[in-house]
């Protein structure tokens, strides 16, 4: 995978994702995190590879969502109105779209907000949208593009713990790109560490810790030992 | 605090125009300024007072022509705009005409329209149709185009149609850029009506506010061309208010 400038994004990413997992992938800015989402998502095809997201089972579900780095709320529809929108332009009759997106801001417990505007809302909450906007179709595979980096430390743990609550509850698959590394090895499964430009993929690493996981792990030594791990896996990618 | 802000806005350009006037007459009195040069305001208002239903018909009729114009222009120039929007090669090739509008001077081809138009209410709705279009063409593709990267992406992951994307993105990214266009050429559109009624009338028995100017300027009632250039003036202003307030009801959701 090349930028246009002809400075190689990507080189040798060979990975796979077992339905239900909740994999991150860590490194430093600038090494193709959000490039390796794009493709995967579909929006960028001049790359040389082959990427395959798992065949569908059910015939009303969306192979895959993309939760982008802003919440990207369209200010002139109401919350409401912005959680429709995959199932709108889906073309599902009208009732369907307003119960199910009433239903995915029931989760994100944002249905209070329904008829607000996204600027009447905070950063938090906009990013909860998005989610429900993401979780609205019922993907098998979250893409989740630094979806809180944005955000302060606080909201942002109140937002981890929130997701965490959603792939528990509805069992999708979710990539997880970030480079907070403790946000990683709270939420994820697996965590995948890539090097600096060309990135590639330099550890592929488990994390241990049982879900459903509490707030207090992210005090806990081990937590702080695997935090550890991957942020000197991360220095040894970018400066060898 | 609110309340007293709404109270200057409305006052003090009031207060500026009895000063203006007080200015004016204090002026002919002193220089005794013959009326067919500078006319006293006593004596504007007479005249007005003498020829209001005249007067009244004519801003009417005017401002019938400039709102023909101006849907007009709303109308073609957003369907424009949405044609623009659609390919580079098309915004390339047709621009430099959408300039033309700009650029050409509307008194010098407003003859040519009354040609092909007729002597008629349709030529004075043309000449103001033309003058107008321009700011919507531009603002609205500037609308249209200006749409986030991110918002695209959103869009094509769902699968959307172009037809979806230039209809549910698109179009309501870029009304308050339409609505920005119209109210610039609310006023333009006066302007081109009064311009096309300096050379098309509308028969023996109605006029325009373009007709009285000419007319009472070549008489040389100078008291008579002062009220219909001012009520030509409110007419401009009472369009551009008016815009203001139909485009400020509609971005209540935008902003």
């Amino acid at each position: 995978m090349y930028y246009e400038n002809n400075v190689q994004a990507l080189q040798d990413i060979d990975f796979c994702v077992t339905q239900g997992e909740f994999v991150s992938i860590v490194g430093p800015s600038g090494c193709g995190k959000s490039t390796l989402i794009r493709i995967i998502a579909g929006l960028i095809d001049n790359y040389v590879g082959d990427v395959r997201v798992a065949e569908m089972t059910k015939t009303d579900e969306q192979p895959l969502a993309l939760v982008f780095q802003e919440a990207n709320l369209l200010p002139w529809r109401k919350t409401l109105d912005n959680v429709r929108l995959p199932l709108e332009l889906a073309e599902v009759c009208e009732n369907v779209q307003k119960e199910k997106s009433l239903a995915a801001l029931d989760i994100v417990r944002l249905k209070d907000f329904a008829h607000a505007y996204p600027r009447e809302l905070s950063g938090g909450m906009k990013m909860r949208v998005s989610l429900a906007r993401a979780l609205v179709t019922k993907p098998q595979l979250m893409l989740l593009d630094e979806p809180f980096s944005a955000l302060d430390e606080i909201t942002r743990q109140q937002l981890n713990e929130d997701l965490l609550r959603l792939w528990q509850q509805d069992q999708w698959t979710a990539l997880f790109v970030t480079h907070n590394i403790s946000e990683a090895v709270f939420l994820s499964s697996r965590i995948i560490v890539m090097s600096d430009r060309p990135g590639r993929i330099i550890a592929d690493v488990a994390i241990p810790f049982s879900y459903p996981r509490t707030p207090q792990l992210r005090s806990s030594v081990e937590f702080a030992q695997h935090v550890g791990k991957i942020s000197s896996l991360l220095r040894e990618g970018t400066y060898e | 605090m609110n309340n007293n802000n709404n109270y200057i806005t409305v006052l003090a350009p009031l207060v500026v125009f009895v000063l203006f006037v007080i200015i004016w007459h204090t002026c002919v009195v002193i220089f005794s300024l013959p009326p067919y040069l500078v006319p006293s305001p006593y004596r504007v208002f007479g005249v007005f007072r003498e020829n209001y239903a005249v007067l009244l018909s004519a801003t009417f009729l005017t401002a019938m022509a400039a709102i023909g114009g101006l849907l007009l222009s709303v109308v073609l120039g957003t369907s424009i705009a949405l044609l623009f929007s659609q390919s580079k090669i098309i915004r390339q090739s047709l621009y430099p005409y959408a300039i033309f509008l700009q650029t050409v001077p509307i008194v010098a081809i407003a003859p040519l329209i009354v040609v092909w138009f007729g002597n008629g209410f349709t030529s004075v709705i043309v000449v103001a149709f033309i003058i107008s279009l321009f700011p919507i063409i531009t603002n609205g593709t500037m609308g249209l185009m200006a749409v986030k990267p991110q918002w695209i992406d959103l869009f094509v992951i769902n699968n959307a149609s172009s037809w979806q994307i230039l209809f549910k993105l698109r179009f309501p990214n870029a009304v308050p850029y339409l609505l920005t266009g119209a109210k610039i050429s609310s006023g333009l559109s006066v302007i081109g009506a009064i311009v096309g009624e300096f050379f098309a009338g509308y028969g023996a028995r109605y006029h325009g506010l373009g007709y009285l100017i000419t007319f009472t300027s070549g008489q040389m009632k100078t008291d008579y061309l002062f009220s219909a250039v001012f009520m030509s003036t409110i007419l401009g202003l009472v369009f551009f208010g008016t815009l203001s307030l139909i485009s400020n009801y509609i971005l209540r959701k935008w902003e």
